[in-house]
């Protein structure tokens, strides 16, 4: 397959100034950008001639403060930046550093299927806001109300096993940390799926003529495209690619649970959307399998490695135990320390493959930390694919491509 | 539809071999890092790199998912490390190729081969100010138009720039007694 040479869109010529065509300035604060976007767009009419993306308002250099705070430390930061799917993020980071330490083999299978379990009720979260604004963006007024219902009960879980909705900073390096669930926390997740129904939001939206009409055909990416571009998660599995990092490259316990991936062909708006659908069914049974996984195992089962450099011994130790308060001392003082080295590990987030490449220089803090986001790189198709559609779709373009804009800036 | 390989249809080792090739004499070493293989390469050989790494049958590196970089200042001459971060999803590989430069170098831009490399080094450009030649579009992104300095070198401040007109604040915190300041706090509480 070869790809056509990578030439951006027409861009936005603000000298231009000549000819019938308009120039529209939409956002940073518009309803439809999903937060802080700003597009330039050329108009011949009703029809977009060029588009251009400006983004950096939500820049809070995330990636100069991973340099100057612990490894632990950095665990706050990672949630604000995909903040619909916080404990997908944290989960992301702490495995990337699991890879530069060497230990992944070692995470007990109770904290392996603990993050799979919470990382696919993340996904869940994250895509019922991405249902009801897409929805809403198109004037499905009610599917964003029902959406976000059922997103409520999965922050009641996070808030239950953590102590926070959104910026959970949800397990620690090397297993699940301070944030082990007991069986009234899986009792609610049970109870939670036995009552978790998607059927009022399909019937509202899949078979919904104008939900079809604004969708289909529309926004339209072949697989050249998204390869060339680079696009990953629900975006390229709409366009006929079967890309899925849990199944390819199988972390956490992906390849202990039974899941299949949805792919679509059409590569417009409504595969997108139909991926998406399909996907929040798959993370259902992945969350059900994991919760019974969990019940099997023993109540002693460990959670955490078995290493005193990576994992902080258990506080009632500490004042009477003199190695636990010499191992508590030094973690706390000079935190997790990988040796130096470099690795990137990327994991199949909701918006797309989010991955972390770290330098280390030995010490507790990372030489060099940086952050591949998903919504970052899939948004640069945009410029490309809104160029010939009408002014009403590009609305439709953006909520399909699903971005997060805590994540584009970081 | 494209279904990618169940499982990597190479060896790491196997794929540094077709980097080597592909590179020549420009290959400077390679090594399997974490399971990943890492090939450095001179920075001269990478306009021809981008397409041959793109088609070659057997790697197939299709997407280029991430270009960043590192900033060394105390190894003179050759301060930055680009990294590219590659992947063919037909074979499932996953491939890492980096290039040193001295500061103030710029390196051959992806863009004609990988469209994605069109945010990424506008990315790359904005925070550490390594140019990329042939990108059609190179100006700064994450920050506005006309900033000065770029973030994430070494010597760029964490608290970032001080402006002059700022100076006077940062005399105030020096000068500020804390007695008076909580003095002053239980004043406006009415205590």
């Amino acid at each position: 397959m070869t790809v056509e040479s990578g030439v951006a869109g027409a861009r936005v010529d603000l000298e231009r100034g000549s000819g019938d065509n308009m120039i529209l300035n939409m956002g940073p604060q518009h309803p439809s950008t999903h937060g802080v976007l700003r597009l330039v767009i050329e108009l011949d009419g009703e029809e977009v001639r060029a588009c251009d993306a400006d983004m950096g308002y939500l820049h809070r250099g995330v990636e100069k403060l991973l340099e100057v705070h612990d490894y632990r430390g950095g665990i706050t930061l990672t949630d604000r930046m995909d903040y619909t799917s916080g404990p997908s993020n944290n989960m992301g980071y702490l495995m990337a550093i699991e890879k530069l330490m060497g230990i992944t083999d070692e995470i007990p299978l109770r904290a392996r299927y603990m993050r799979t379990a919470v990382a696919e009720l993340s996904r869940l979260a994250a895509h019922h806001i991405w249902l009801g604004t897409h929805g809403l963006d198109i004037g499905a007024m009610s599917a964003f109300l029902w959406s976000l219902r059922e997103r409520e009960k999965i922050l009641y879980l996070f808030e239950e096993a953590c102590g926070a909705r959104l910026t959970t900073s949800f397990m620690r390096v090397g297993g699940t940390g301070p944030h082990d669930v007991g069986d009234q926390w899986l009792d609610n997740a049970e109870a939670f799926l036995n009552g978790y129904t998607l059927d009022e939001i399909d019937a509202l939206l899949t078979e919904n003529e104008i939900f079809i009409e604004r969708t289909r055909d529309v926004g339209f990416i072949t697989q050249e495209q998204a390869l060339s571009y680079g696009l990953t998660g629900p975006v390229i599995r709409g366009s006929g690619i079967a890309w899925d990092l849990r199944k390819a490259q199988p972390y956490a316990a992906y390849d202990l649970v039974d899941f299949e991936v949805p792919v679509f062909t059409e590569g417009d708006v409504y595969a997108r959307y139909l991926v998406r659908l399909n996907e929040m069914y798959q993370s259902r049974r992945i969350i059900g399998q994991c919760v019974e996984a969990l019940r099997d195992l023993p109540l002693d089962a460990p959670s955490n490695v078995d290493l005193p450099q990576v994992v902080p011994p258990d506080i009632g130790r500490v004042p009477v135990d003199m190695e636990a308060m010499i191992n508590h001392f030094k973690l706390v003082m000079h935190g997790v320390q990988p040796p130096p080295g470099e690795a990137y590990f990327g994991i199949e987030n909701p918006k797309g493959e989010l991955g972390f490449y770290f330098v280390s220089d030995g010490s507790g803090m990372p030489y060099r930390c940086h952050v591949r986001s998903p919504s970052f790189v899939n948004l640069s198709i945009i410029e490309e694919i809104s160029v010939g559609s009408l002014i009403a779709d590009v609305v439709a373009i953006i909520g399909s491509v699903d971005i997060v804009l805590g994540e584009v800036d970081r | 539809m494209l279904v990618p390989a169940a499982s990597p249809t190479l060896m790491p080792e196997a794929i540094l071999e077709r980097i080597q090739q592909h590179a020549g004499a420009a290959y400077l070493n390679g090594r399997v890092d974490h399971g990943d293989p890492v090939a450095e390469v001179s920075p001269e050989a990478l306009p021809d790199l981008f397409p041959a790494l793109r088609d070659d049958h057997e790697l197939r590196l299709e997407q280029l998912v991430d270009v960043t970089a590192v900033h060394w200042p105390l190894d003179m001459g050759r301060e930055f490390q680009v990294v590219w971060q590659f992947r063919s999803l037909t074979n499932n590989l996953f491939a890492r190729v980096t290039a040193r430069l001295a500061d103030g170098a710029s390196v051959a831009s992806a863009t004609s081969t990988y469209a994605s490399a069109l945010y990424l080094e506008r990315e790359v450009f904005d925070l550490f100010g390594i140019g990329f030649t042939g990108h059609p579009n190179l100006k700064r992104i994450l920050l506005p138009e006309g900033y000065e300095g770029h973030p994430l070198r070494k010597e760029y401040p964490v608290e970032g720039p001080t402006f002059p007109e700022d100076a006077h604040r940062n005399d105030l915190v020096g000068q500020l007694d804390p007695d008076d300041f909580w003095a002053d706090v239980d004043k406006a509480n009415g205590a």
